[in-house]
């Protein structure tokens, strides 16, 4: 893992599939760092509940849009170029006249979409996708999911290697029985995806080696102002300005001319790379976020609207600067630390499987939940928890200072 | 009667402002060590990891340092620091010394020492003398440390000389934690080592950046299994090996395995006739 030299940007493929060695982690500016620095010893000075320094006036004065605003504004991440750029990297995969690697893995970060491309790509091929085993068969140690397992001939995908084992000590057996099958050629060809916080586990419990492992290239300034452009362009044509509340800069180029008539002159997006180490969900999350307009700005009647609910100002869309990033809740921190680790490391997990995993009681692990959602930290759907794409910059920092073990990305 | 007036005369005459001076310097020396001593320790506690290692290790220096300028800064009001005069001064000094405080002296100076060889730092886990516990001050005199029952130990410095001094961690953040497991020799042993070695990668508690083992040795009464892992934070120490025993425990009764039973031997109760 490298991280990106200012001023050294080149221009990329937007989407691109890299080796694990050539994923560059974009930096944020100088001062942006030094801000982050000082801020970050501030507050360890003052206490951990200490809030942040309140935003600019202007900012007040700002107006949020609605859900379905924003919803057309800045709608969810479309993965299927990430399926196109994977196609393209394994365009000799699988042959077996060329004795390719059998098994190439696919490693993301959370909210990176390393399980949607996959899928997509699955479907693309019309390659059967193979789904995880459930917990009770991972702690069973159960052999029967081998023989779900497609036969030799056929290429398969694994979507989610991180849904496959369970930090217990009766969890790991399923999954490294398929790493013994998979990686010796008994399986055949497989496309394996795994999130990066479960690879960084398996790396340090077995160290197996990695041929053909690849990942998809960091959204850096230059790939989010491109995606922002398109996704806007494709979605609101016609709005003329993105502009950074705090300096007026704009951050986006001109969005309805092909010449840029307005160059991009504010450190918006710089920041935001940074912020989100690269990764679209997390980067997108912030955007969608950050994106409100002037009240008394008469925005123009949206003709799709069934509700007549008007979605689009006239000239300019306001991006409030500094992210609201959460703040890791005053607490008892190992708690925290524990559980937080947890549900990286299975990109997700019930409140059932915590207690079964962590030397904490249900109640612990339930009001260290409760206390993290109040933080914005963690969010749960169908009573899975998984940690918020707002929250997990500021969540692997936490651990990386508490010298937990992170990803490499 | 010479030898006297030589020694009072190496001393200055010392003028108001010069008395004023020694108790300015000696007063900010003394306010300066409490306001490091405390501010460092406090901020130690804000942060973990190496971080607090570093700025509890940081404590003592900058003590010494500011001992050290202090005295540089009030020799020169006492005496006239030329070599002859600083020698008649030490000589003297010490003689009155080695007799009267020869040990608490001896601590000093162990204590000087074991600035520069460091053989303990803040935040190191030491044993001396059967004593175990967290380094947490390290004082002219003494070192205190405080064990994992909560009770504070002052081992003088002096013990340096002559003692050994048993440390955990040696100013690093990696401290090995052992768990100990004792088992009925009839069992599978390789599915036990496994399933051991799978027990401290589910710990939560695992330093996994350190190498996890499983050392074995049979014993007449039965397997002998030493599970050997390094915690996230040294203070862990107690409940990461709680937590390998428990966890242990459990999958080594999951698997059938069962622990060693030591038979009670009937003790010899009557009086040899």
């Amino acid at each position: 893992m490298a991280e990106a030299s200012q001023g050294n940007e080149k221009t990329q493929p937007l989407w691109q599939m890299v080796s694990l060695a050539d994923y560059t982690l974009p930096t944020a500016p100088a001062r942006e760092a030094a801000v982050k620095g000082v801020t970050a010893l501030w507050r360890l000075i003052r206490g951990k509940d200490s809030k942040q320094v309140s935003p600019e006036k202007a900012e007040d004065q700002l107006r949020t849009f609605s859900e379905t605003q924003l919803s057309r504004l800045s709608p969810a991440i479309d993965w299927h170029p990430g399926a196109k750029s994977l196609e393209i990297k394994l365009a000799d995969w699988p042959d077996k006249k060329k004795q390719n690697i059998p098994i190439r893995f696919l490693i993301g970060p959370p909210y990176g979409g390393h399980t949607d491309i996959l899928r997509l790509w699955a479907k693309m091929h019309g390659v059967s996708i193979i789904e995880p085993p459930v917990p009770e068969q991972i702690l069973a140690q159960d052999k029967n999911w081998f023989s779900d397992l497609p036969d030799h001939d056929r290429p398969w995908v694994l979507p989610s290697l991180e849904h496959c084992y369970l930090r217990h000590a009766d969890g790991l057996t399923v999954v490294r029985r398929f790493f013994e099958r998979a990686l010796s050629g008994r399986l055949g060809f497989g496309l394996v995806g795994c999130d990066s916080w479960a690879w960084s586990f398996f790396q340090k419990v077995w160290s197996f080696p990695q041929p053909g492992a690849i990942t998809l290239q960091a959204f850096d300034s230059e790939r989010l102002k491109v995606y922002f452009r398109e996704l806007t362009l494709s979605s609101v044509p016609g709005l003329l300005r993105f502009r950074d509340s705090h300096s007026g800069g704009d951050i986006l180029p001109a969005c309805d001319t092909e010449k840029e008539a307005t160059p991009a002159t504010s450190p918006f997006l710089k920041q935001l790379a940074a912020q989100s180490r690269g990764i679209l969900g997390v980067a997108w999350m912030h955007w969608r976020n950050s994106l409100c307009a002037e009240p008394n700005e008469t925005p123009d009647p949206d003709p799709h609207s069934e509700t007549g609910e008007h979605i689009v100002p006239k000239n300019t869309i306001w991006l409030r600067a500094g992210f609201e990033e959460p703040s890791i809740p005053a607490g008892p921190n190992q708690d925290i630390a524990f559980v937080l680790h947890c549900l990286l490391f299975h990109n997700g997990l019930s409140v059932d499987l915590l207690a079964e995993l962590l030397p904490l009681s249900r109640g612990e692990i339930t009001s260290t939940l409760l206390l993290l959602k109040s933080g914005s930290l963690v969010e749960a759907h169908n009573n899975v928890w998984r940690v918020s794409a707002l929250g997990y910059p500021v969540i692997r920092q936490f651990l990386k200072n508490n010298d937990y073990m992170v990803d490499l990305f | 009667m010479n030898s006297d007036r030589d020694i009072a005369g190496i001393f200055n005459d010392l003028s108001q402002t010069a008395v004023i001076n020694i108790i300015l310097v000696f007063a900010g020396a003394l306010l300066l060590i409490a306001v490091t001593q405390k501010t460092l320790s406090w901020l130690a506690n804000k942060v973990s990891g190496k971080y607090r290692l570093y700025l509890l290790a940081s404590v003592p220096l900058l003590r010494l340092l500011i001992i050290v300028v202090s005295i540089i800064l009030i020799v020169p009001q006492v005496i006239e620091p030329t070599v002859a005069n600083m020698v008649a001064l030490l000589g003297t000094a010490g003689l009155v010394l080695g007799f009267a405080l020869k040990d608490y002296v001896s601590s000093m100076i162990a204590g000087i020492v074991a600035l520069y060889e460091m053989p303990y730092r803040p935040g190191d886990w030491i044993e001396v003398d059967g004593a175990y516990g967290e380094v947490k001050q390290i004082g002219m005199r003494a070192v205190e440390i405080v064990t994992p029952d909560d009770t504070t130990v002052i081992i003088p410095h002096l013990k340096l000389w002559d003692q050994l001094f048993l440390n955990a961690n040696h100013g690093g953040p990696y401290l090995m934690c052992v768990a100990d497991f004792y088992l009925n020799p009839r069992h599978d042993p390789v599915r036990t080592k496994q399933a051991l070695h799978d027990v401290a990668l589910s710990s939560p508690f695992l330093q996994m950046e350190k190498p996890v083992s499983v050392i074995v040795s049979e014993k007449p009464w039965g397997t002998h299994y030493r599970l050997k892992a390094y915690p996230i934070d040294l203070r862990q120490q107690f409940h990461f090996i709680t937590d390998l025993t428990l966890r242990g425990k459990s999958a080594l009764t999951r698997l059938g395995t069962e622990f060693a039973m030591i038979p009670a031997v009937p003790q010899e109760t009557g009086k040899s006739i």
